[in-house]
């Protein structure tokens, strides 16, 4: 009895012992996952390019000049009135309740990213071991070496714009032993820097695909590589080609870290441009997306469904991205709709909205369909004697100056904005339009029977014809979008009588209460702007076809309805750019590359704004346009860029001990 | 407004003991401990929606503020353990000797599932499956831990009066990288019961037993994130996805950051010496000990900043150090007086904790090195528990002497300083009041830990009864009062004890405080201002930053022990009947009163943690 017992005791205790050995204490994270694992599987590797992607620099819905990528702030906070990088230039003014969410000289927030840089360094790695195990097949390793470099050329691209010269790191940094000196890397030269762009630009475009992968996923491939790098190389050479215009000092200037590039490096940017635009242009699967249309109707609806719901269906769209609701998954969606509505159309209360203000400027620049060949913008038409002068301040005008105004008289707000550039109905939303059904509104004020303009101020005044008239439109507060209690925080409306249409959902209804319910895609690049690239590569550098481009030009105005060619001058197809491109966050960039944004932005230059004023001096009482100065452009004096601001500070240079840029 | 949190725990232990005497050596014997512990939670939540009605017109809302939801959440926690031990045990002419060899495994799994879903319309029952599929969520995770345990401990003793013991320990932990998981800790101790000295015995007779201890030994600790060595990828969030398909959100995965394969246990040694006295058969007992305690391995990141072109940061590192040494004094009086005993114990004990190597950045000047550094105030080293304050000198009574003053830093000078505010001395001399004239004058309780910890126990029996009472204090450290005792939102709302109304004040109430003409009336406290910018009120001195030394008496029992031959009648062994009251007063600064000294300082400096409470229980003891 006793013997057994030792025995099961004995048996008992080596069966613990063993079952306890050294790997007992190897135990594996259950909130983790190897890499071997993900890279096993097709849905493993999307995980993977799920954060990679992520990481794209892309400036869309939810870009915020003054916060970065990806910004989706949580709860109620959103919340200043919206944001675009088209409020950073001459495009459009948003105003919120705590002042401009961006303004020309309010420059943007940096991107610093090498976070994401050691990510990818630290995947390419990885798929190169795996690759030489054997665990992932050739073709596999081609694509994700081709995405990876694909997006480390983006993102060196995002920072080489902002600051000029930047590190280039291409391996992932082990921990210094013992100082941190041996991980410090300097500064490379800024054309070192578009240099090393171009080339992994060039990798991608060698590794990548030619078609999407199969599951349809919107993935990378050779051929948006070709339309970034055809964006990218035109950056790079306006930029070396106008440096000049905007000079600067220091000793990153004189290293070379910013500036330094010849006309002979311009020009070497302006042919890979070409190239990279000739390969997409050549593709016929990319086409302009209806460019035949019918009539003028038709052509702006056509323009306007092309953004109002994006899908790859469009032949013309090279690259997009996609948006879900973001109330279920938070952070998923953008907040277009709900901020940007006009006031008579916002299905919401909340009081930052309908700030979205489309300067005059750029609706001035828009042609019309005269079509007689010169392809000149038709300014909208406010006087007689044409002469296109801004008033400062139209709340202090007198009764005389206002009399002295030779001022065209119009029967509806609609009448001036009839036969221009279909184009410009598609983009902006026009006084005396319709939106979802409601007439738009922006009247602005009124001109007494005894001739005292009531211009911004709340009046009600009895016509010649015995109707009651109120400044702007309607006594209601919903009942007009535009100029109502400005200056102060309940001023949801738009400034300067144009507001935003192009994205915005006119035959869908939205109704999510809760913000980023908008799932509109945004498209990052189309092949007009290829046209566009090319044509202007080919004027500045005097290489590739003039007379192709010269056609694609043409091509893009055709497909807006208009009946003419125009010559290849480089203002048409500046202009054609501001035009077609409208609020597709170009402007800004377009300025900063060929150093413009100083001379636009130069000596407290103010934006402007139409305002329809309803003169009650006659009778039956018609709508003149008088044009101001934007009201808080004119409150903050303007703006001056300073040319410094064409970089940014580089940050933390007490611990990486980079150069900083100039005036810094 | 209804709805509840309901709270389920269940705990078990289960424990099985095989004590096997084995045969062939005698005093040999084998043990085998398996214990198989656990609880599970099951917590449910039930918020229930209400309806708002406008003040006036009584009209309801037509839409709720949010749904009614349920919540339920239920985990498992479970602990295995177990234990092998050999001990060998052996007595020959008067020398003993016994020894002991463990060797322990224990895994603990940890698991949680909660579901919650919402009720759009109709709320039926608070079961998750009775609600809508709208905005439902589930979660759920798990983990797991593992260690492994070598002990070993050998005592030695002859005649009871030189006593010998030494151990080890290797610990092995599943949170750190293959080669680190391990950790050796020995210790050895040694005693002399000189009291059982002959000659001892005869030399002083009043001293009943007297004996000396030395100790020395090692001891870890396992800390930090686990898995840091382990190059896997984590799930990102929603807003680092991707979506590939139109509709579908790709979740990201995140790699990891710099991999980190070198933290380890943390060590810590203490060395010990005391010694224990016995007088007069216990009429006065002593026991007397002295300690330092060194702690190496202590977690920080390393300071030199990586530049923002690597990356990543710094992973946890053991790099940080401190020692603590102190005394230990406990005095007692026991005593029996026919059927009346009693005994009193006294304890103190004083430590001081001092950094020795703490991690940051290289210092810019030595005057930083003083104020912010390790090797700072004496040569030890920082005492933890320094606190900068500011040294008073009287208070202003007249505007017009500030226009002369030191001027009180910031950029309004002394323009917003009224009378009965205090004068703060300008120790560096250079005519602003602002962090440069803080010195390191005061202790804060370092984390509920201060240095001087002192007690008192009482108890008394006589015949059936029995009192028990106990005492605790601590000394020589301060706690921080903020001049606003209710922390409301911004500056402008702060609310005030009626205590302060006892303050300087003009004559009339429309006066002007900042004209020189004014009459004002002096009093306990400063003029009160809306928030206290540009002034001194508020700043760290011994008037808002008070000495904290408290005692409190802990616990007063009372039993009664029910005399046998009645118990018996119940059937009971034995009953016993007791009334007794916890945290029952506490003396100490009239100005802490309303917060508790022995706890930490409370969010905000406000005294905003619960204070504590006191309580009454009786109850009956009773034995089958």
């Amino acid at each position: 009895m006793m013997r057994k017992r030792f025995i099961y005791l004995t048996v008992f205790t080596s069966l613990l012992l063993l079952g306890a050995c050294g790997d007992f204490l190897n135990l594996e994270p259950l909130d983790r996952v190897s890499k071997e694992y993900l890279l096993d599987t097709p849905a493993g590797v999307k995980t993977l390019m799920a954060t990679l992607y992520n990481r794209l620099p892309m400036e869309d819905f939810v870009f915020r000049p003054s916060g970065g990528f990806n910004q989706h702030p949580g709860g109620g906070g959103a919340g200043d009135g919206g944001w675009s990088l088209a409020s950073n230039s001459d495009e459009a003014i948003i105003y919120g309740p705590s002042g401009y969410t961006s303004s020309p000289t309010s420059g943007l927030a940096g991107h610093w990213d090498y976070t994401s840089i050691r990510y990818i360094n630290q995947f390419l790695v990885d798929i190169d071991n795996l690759k030489a195990d054997g665990r992932i097949d050739g073709v596999l390793h081609k694509q994700l070496y081709g995405e990876a470099h694909f997006i480390l050329a983006n993102i060196y691209y995002a920072m080489v714009k902002r600051y000029g010269g930047v590190p280039i790191i291409t391996e992932p940094q082990a921990l210094p032993e013992s100082d941190v000196s041996e991980v410090m890397v300097p500064r490379s030269t800024e054309k070192a820097t578009y240099d090393f762009v171009m080339s992994e630009f060039d990798l991608a475009i060698a590794n990548l695909p030619d078609e999407r992968p199969s599951d349809g996923s919107l993935r990378a491939t050779k051929w948006v590589a070709l339309a970034h790098k055809s964006r990218a190389a035109l950056h790079a050479a306006s930029v070396a080609k106008f440096w000049d215009k905007a000079p600067l000092t220091g000793q990153a200037v004189d290293e070379k870290l910013v500036g330094g590039m010849t006309l002979a490096d311009a020009n070497n940017y302006y042919q890979q441009c070409i190239d990279a635009s000739e390969q997409i242009i050549a593709n016929t699967s990319f086409s302009l997306y209806k460019p035949d249309p019918a009539n003028k109707e038709e052509a702006a609806k056509n323009y306007q469904d092309m953004f109002e719901s994006p899908s790859y269906q469009n032949p013309e769209i090279i690259f997009m991205k996609s948006y879900i609701d973001g109330s279920s998954a938070s952070g998923q969606g953008h907040v277009t709709d709900f901020w940007f509505y006009p006031k008579q159309a916002c299905y919401h209360t909340m009081y930052m909205s309908s700030r979205w203000g489309t300067t005059l400027d750029i609706v001035d620049v828009f042609e019309d369909y005269t079509d007689d060949g010169t392809g000149s913008s038709a300014p909208i038409i406010t006087r007689t004697d044409n002469e296109n002068t801004y008033i400062p301040d139209p709340k202090g005008l007198t009764n005389d100056q206002l009399a002295a105004i030779p001022f065209v008289h119009y029967d509806t707000q609609y009448e001036p904005f009839v036969d221009k550039d279909v184009r410009l109905q598609a983009s902006v939303l026009l006084p005396g339009s319709v939106f979802k059904g409601i007439l738009i509104n922006m009247q602005g004020g009124l001109i007494r029977p005894n001739g005292k303009p009531e211009i911004y101020t709340d009046a009600e005044v009895v016509g010649p014809d015995s109707k009651t008239y109120y400044t702007y439109g309607s006594n209601n507060i919903s009942g007009y979008s535009a100029f109502g209690a400005l200056g102060t925080a309940q001023a949801n409306y738009s400034s300067t009588g144009f507001a935003l249409r192009k994205f915005l959902q006119d035959t869908k209804t939205v109704t999510n209460l809760g913000m980023y319910g908008s799932t509109q895609g945004w498209i990052d690049i189309r092949l007009a702007e290829i046209y566009l690239n090319y044509a202007e590569a080919v004027l500045e550098s005097g290489y590739g076809d003039a007379g192709l481009a010269e056609t694609y030009l043409n091509a893009i105005r055709k497909r807006a309805a208009h009946t003419d060619d125009i010559p290849l001058t480089i203002e048409n197809v500046l202009k054609e750019r501001r035009v077609e491109l409208i609020f597709e966050n170009h402007r800004y960039w377009d300025l900063i590359r060929r150093r413009d944004t100083h001379i636009i932005f130069g000596g407290q230059a103010r934006r402007h704004s139409l305002v329809p004023i309803i003169d009650l001096r006659q009778n039956p009482p018609k709508y003149v346009f008088l044009r101001v100065n934007n009201y808080y452009d004119e409150g903050v004096r303007g703006f001056t860029f300073q040319p410094r601001a064409y970089y940014m500070s580089i940050p933390g240079v007490s611990s990486n001990q980079l150069v900083q840029n100039p005036e810094y | 407004m209804s709805g509840y949190v309901n709270t389920k725990r269940f705990q078990y232990q289960t424990q099985i003991d095989i004590n096997y005497d084995i045969p062939v050596v005698k005093g040999l014997a084998l043990g085998v401990t398996a214990a198989y512990d656990g609880q599970v939670n099951d917590d449910r939540t039930l918020y229930k929606n209400f309806i708002l009605y406008d003040y006036i017109t009584d009209i309801p809302k037509t839409t709720s503020v949010a749904p009614t939801t349920f919540n339920n959440s239920i985990s498992n926690y479970i602990r295995k353990e177990i234990q092998t031990k050999l001990s060998y045990r052996k007595s020959f002419n008067q020398h003993n000797i016994s020894s002991t060899l463990v060797y322990q495994i224990r895994r603990i799994d940890n698991n949680n599932v909660r579901a919650r879903r919402q009720f759009d319309d109709l709320f039926t029952k608070p079961i998750v499956d009775e609600g809508s599929l709208t905005n439902q969520l589930a979660t759920g995770s798990r983990s797991e831990q593992a260690y492994l345990s070598f002990l070993g401990r050998f005592n030695y003793d002859y005649k009871g009066k030189y006593l010998l013991e030494a151990s080890f320990r290797e610990d092995g932990s599943y949170r750190y990288a293959p080669g680190h998981k391990w950790g050796f800790f020995p210790a050895v101790s040694a005693g002399w019961r000189i009291g059982q000295e002959t000659f001892f015995k005869n030399a002083i007779p009043v001293v009943t037993d007297m004996k000396l201890r030395a100790s020395w030994g090692k001891s870890g600790r396992d800390q930090g994130s686990a898995f840091q060595y382990y190059e896997g990828y984590t799930f990102g969030s929603v807003s680092g996805g991707y979506i590939f398909t139109p509709g579908v959100l790709t979740l990201g995965m995140v790699p990891p950051g710099v991999v980190n394969d070198k933290l380890g246990w943390v060590n810590t040694t203490t060395i010990d010496l005391g010694f224990d006295l016995e007088l007069w058969r216990g009429k006065l007992g002593l026991i007397f000990d002295i300690f330092k305690r060194n702690e190496n391995g202590l977690l920080a990141t390393r300071a030199s900043s990586l530049p923002n072109t690597f990356g990543a940061s710094f992973p946890q590192e053991n790099l940080n150090s401190q020692w603590q040494q102190g005394y230990d004094l406990s005095i007692s009086h026991r005593n029996t007086i026919n059927a009346f005993s009693y005994g009193l114990t006294g304890t103190l004990m004083y430590s001081r904790t001092y950094y020795k190597h703490r991690e940051r950045s290289p210092d810019q000047c030595t005057w930083n090195t003083w104020k912010n550094g390790n090797d700072t105030y004496n040569d030890k080293g920082r005492i933890q528990g320094r606190v900068f304050g500011y040294e008073r000198d009287g208070i202003w009574t007249d505007v017009t002497q500030l226009e002369t003053a030191v001027l009180h830093g910031g950029n309004t000078g002394n323009y917003f300083m009224l009378p009965g505010m205090d004068r703060i001395v300008d120790t560096n001399g250079d005519g602003v009041i602002n962090g440069n004239d803080a010195l390191p004058i005061m202790w804060s309780g370092a984390g509920t830990n201060p240095p001087l910890q002192f007690g008192l126990t009482m108890n008394a029996s006589y015949k059936n009864f029995s009192l028990v009472i106990g005492l605790a204090g601590s000394s020589l450290f301060t706690m921080s009062k903020s001049r606003s005792d209710q922390w409301g939102y911004g500056t402008q709302y702060q609310m005030f004890l009626a205590r302060y109304l006892d303050r300087w004040h003009t004559v009339n109430d429309t006066d002007n405080p900042f004209d020189p003409a004014t009459q004002w009336v002096p009093g306990k406290w400063e003029a009160l201002t809306v928030d206290s910018r540009g002034t001194t009120t508020g700043n760290q001195t011994d008037k808002w930053r008070v000495d904290a030394t408290y005692l409190r008496v802990k616990t007063i029992e009372l039993g009664y022990n029910i005399p046998a031959q009645y118990v018996k009648y119940i059937g009971l062994n034995s009953a016993r009947v007791f009334v007794n009251g916890y945290n029952l007063f506490t003396f100490c600064n009239d100005f802490l009163k309303d917060m508790d000294p022995e706890r930490d300082e409370g969010a905000y400096g406000a005294g905003n943690t619960y204070p504590i409470m006191r309580s009454f229980n009786f109850g009956l003891n009773v034995k089958f």
